[in-house]
């Protein structure tokens, strides 16, 4: 019986049928039936993520899956966005790069986050890959201008160049008219990084102007606000712009003539969906967008140093408004309006336009947030910079929105109490975890013990990602989280007490997330190396600056720790900082 | 004290090995409190302190001797006037390095922006005079200048660039400031504006040329006159 099953399915069969299971989830589960079917996928497989470059090896995964034409790497840990990791730690494509070019000579696209990419890398994927497409490069470092001048040059069938965020030596050379006469085929392109004040407009028009595909386009702060017309009017079937400076001069001559300008070129772009850039905006000119302001789903004015009553007059323009990010020149009464005006809001994100002042500098508290909670039905995704909170308002915000699945809140000074009682904010915190069943994210602050540890072990069953800052009394608050939050793939951890005791004890559990990061708390060196030793699939890394960890005595807590489950074993391109806990380190440092 | 490993893999019994009232350590130690942090205080001059960011040594004093217990910064309060004078005079070439100076004086990487959006905040609170190349362009790079009001608690940033004389300056600057002030337009004849220039002079705005004046002003300020 079995055997006539096995005959009647045909490999090309089942391979058409794979092909329409994309989830990586799903697809390592079909691998996993049987040895046939391990074998057919393996064979199919178009697509790779790998969550952390270190967690396995380039010549691993090309041995395992030989036709892959999409590639997604992660280097370094989140932590690194806030200069918690020290420059030269690694995450380099290099080696990826190198060992794909020769496997995969029809690879089509490379996504990397956190990674350090080199000019070499750069001219190694545009020599290398005949059929490229798609490239980006987010939150990245390393390399120039000069790069994406090869990449220009060679790639005829590339589709996408994102470079968000990037740090991009800008040689302000003309990259752009790399891009052969002859190239037609852009999609989406986003320098909006790139901080040379120089660009070459005429080239950049040139290439809006024959691509007649392009979809997204974010420019670079560079550009000034009296040349987007024109670029706009190269590109009207545009869905995503970004401006660059927004910003031109008030004599009334001169604002005649650009603004009128700008709406009209604004009013032409009847597809457009998503806004962003907004750098140095004088809102004289904002009306210019008010045309396409009611189909806008996406606005990125994190960067509009602009007042309440200018952001309270834009977003009323835009009911269809999904994802907002804005600095807290919003205050409470733009949040206000924007709970009334876009019911449909799911995503939200406040930055702090002066976060380093001590006394507030606008009048922005938890009230907006509770405000937000209680207007938007289908607020899902919370990223908010304030400077107090009381448990009624996180509780109130629980209640109002269950359906949260990414809650960050960062209350700017740390260890700030609920400032009506003048408690922990543990049961504000607590609340969010045990309405929000499907929350994914979570970002504490505030003065917190280990209660509220116990509420996210108790109750944050789906919680994939934590980041602690500041916040516990013992052990016990990370053995909560360890031994309580079945679902949790990344921690990171900041200036917390937590020690050995908690760590050791759920060691086990290191090996089913993706990483640990801990700063500034009490791991001891000798619990280090403990772990190293008893753990071979999991890389203990020891981060040190100053000495190195075994000329003190092994009680002392180690500066830096990261720590991530891997089937490569232990690195080699780690710097002098960094120290790996294997079984033969543990030995020779003992 | 004793891995146990084998333990770990299965958790419902593991809470029973934490008694909160038998750690096995002082967790009154242990817990950091506000006091703690005000005994830190202030080591703004030590550049050693500066270095090594391990505050809360201090705080959770389980370590000995060889651990350096370096007091954490700046949790009481933010620099003085003239530390903020001398900042801004740091501040001037707006290069990656030295806003890292300035922000040594904070807590490393708190609160948690990313470098990207941090270097543009830095741009907006200083007046961002790049370098020669830029101001002999004059290609319409936005200039933004702190302006305080005396006796108005929060300050204003504005583009100097948008202005093209001192009177378009000041009658800007007088209805920004009216909703704070609450005081008649007459009033206004009892204010000097004032401005801290690239040495990190104060001076009365008005003497120089405007053109020369966006080119050297680092901050405003709104004084009262005397008598």
């Amino acid at each position: 019986m079995q055997k006539k099953m096995s005959y009647s399915f045909p490999n090309e069969v089942l391979e058409h049928i794979f092909s329409f299971i994309q989830s990586d989830k799903d697809r390592n589960a079909v691998s996993l039936v049987c040895k046939s079917w391990y074998e057919i996928e393996r064979w199919c497989r178009r697509k790779i993520f790998v969550g952390n470059c270190y967690a396995v090896s380039p010549g691993m995964v090309i041995r395992r899956f030989p036709e892959v034409r999409s590639v997604e790497l992660k280097g370094k840990p989140h932590f690194a966005d806030f200069n918690l990791v020290p420059d030269g730690w690694g995450g380099y494509v290099l080696p990826w790069i190198a060992e794909m070019a020769g496997a995969y000579p029809w690879l089509e696209e490379i996504r990397l986050k956190r990674m350090v990419v080199t000019d070499e890398s750069l001219e190694l994927i545009a020599k290398s890959f005949k059929n490229f497409k798609v490239l980006v490069l987010s939150t990245c470092e390393g390399f120039s201008t000069d790069g994406l001048a090869a990449i220009a040059a060679s790639c005829k069938n590339l589709r996408e160049l994102n470079l968000q965020e990037s740090d991009v030596d800008d040689l302000s050379g003309h990259w752009l008219s790399h891009f052969p006469e002859t190239y037609t085929s852009l999609v989406s392109l986003n320098v909006s990084c790139l901080v040379s004040d120089e660009v070459s407009l005429s080239a950049l028009e040139r290439l809006v102007g024959r691509c007649p595909n392009l979809r997204t386009l974010r420019l670079n702060r560079a550009v000034p606000l009296d040349k987007i017309a024109n670029i706009l009017r190269c590109a009207p079937q545009l869905v995503e712009f970004g401006t660059g400076t927004y910003a031109a001069e008030l004599r009334p001559d001169v604002f005649s003539n650009v603004f009128s300008n700008l709406a009209g070129a604004f009013s032409n772009c009847k597809e457009l969906r998503s806004l962003s850039g907004f750098w140095d905006v004088v809102p004289a000119y904002l009306p210019a967008i008010y045309s396409v302001c009611s189909g806008l789903t996406s606005l990125n004015l994190s960067y509009a140093t602009i007042q309440s009553p200018d952001l309270i007059k834009l977003v009323s323009h835009c009911p269809s408004l999904q994802r907002l990010l804005v600095l807290d020149y919003i205050e409470d009464g733009g949040l206000e309006a924007l709970a009334s005006s876009c019911k449909d809001l799911q995503e939200l994100r406040v930055f702090p336009s002066d976060p380093f002042a001590v006394e507030p500098n606008v009048s922005l508290t938890e009230q907006g947030l509770v405000t937000i909670s209680l207007g938007c039905p289908k607020l899902q995704s919370v990223l908010y910079f304030c400077r107090r909170m009381s448990n009624a308002a996180l509780v109130t915000i629980a209640q109002n929105r269950p359906n949260l699945t990414r809650f960050r809140l960062c209350i700017i000074e740390p260890k700030t109490a609920d400032y009506l009682s003048l408690e922990p904010l543990d049961v504000g915190f607590g609340a969010i975890v045990e309405q929000c069943k499907d929350l994914r994210r979570l970002s504490l602050s505030g003065l917190l013990t280990d209660r509220v540890f116990e509420y996210i072990g108790t109750y944050a069953k789906k919680l994939e990602m934590l980041s602690v800052a500041f916040a516990g009394d013992s052990d016990l608050g990370l053995h909560h989280v360890l031994s309580g939050c079945e679902s949790l793939r990344k921690l990171e951890i900041r200036d917390c007490p937590f020690g050995d005791k908690a760590l050791l004890a759920n060691a086990a559990k290191l090996e089913t997330m993706r990483s640990l990061w801990m700063s500034s708390c009490s791991v001891s060196f000798r619990a280090c190396k403990l772990l190293g030793q008893k753990m071979p699939r999991v890389n203990v890394e020891v981060i040190e600056e100053r000495e190195p960890p075994d000329s003190r005595p092994e009680s002392c807590p180690v500066d830096k720790l990261y720590i991530y489950r891997s089937v490569a074993g232990p690195r080699f391109d780690m710097p002098p900082f960094v120290w790996t806990m294997d079984e033969d380190s543990a030995l020779r440092l003992s | 004290m004793e891995l146990q490993l084998d333990l770990a893999l299965s958790t419902p019994n593991m809470i029973k090995g934490f008694d909160l009232n038998n750690l096995g350590f002082d967790q009154q130690k242990e817990m950091g409190g506000l006091e703690d942090w005000n005994h830190a205080g202030g080591c703004f001059g030590d550049k050693d302190c500066l270095k090594n960011k391990r505050g809360f040594e201090q705080a959770f004093g389980n370590f000995t001797e060889e651990c350096k217990a370096i007091p954490l910064l700046l949790w009481s309060g933010h620099p003085n006037e003239e530390e903020d004078h001398k900042d801004q005079k740091k501040r001037t070439s707006s290069t990656i390095d030295d806003m890292n100076d300035a922000e040594e004086d904070q807590v490393v990487g708190w609160p948690p922006i990313k470098s990207w959006r941090k270097k543009t905040i830095h741009q907006h609170q200083v007046g961002r005079i790049e370098n020669n190349r830029t101001v002999e362009k004059d290609n319409g790079r936005s200039i933004y200048v702190k302006v305080k009001m005396e006796g108005v608690p929060i300050a204003r940033k504005i583009d100097i660039r948008l202005f093209h004389s001192y009177q378009a300056l000041t009658n800007s600057l007088i209805s920004m400031f009216a909703k704070h002030q609450k005081c008649n337009e007459d009033d206004y004849t009892r204010y000097t504006l004032t401005y801290q220039d690239k040495e990190g002079d104060w001076l009365i705005a008005g003497d120089i040329p405007w053109q020369t004046f966006i080119r050297s002003v680092q901050r405003l300020e709104i004084v009262r006159n005397s008598g």
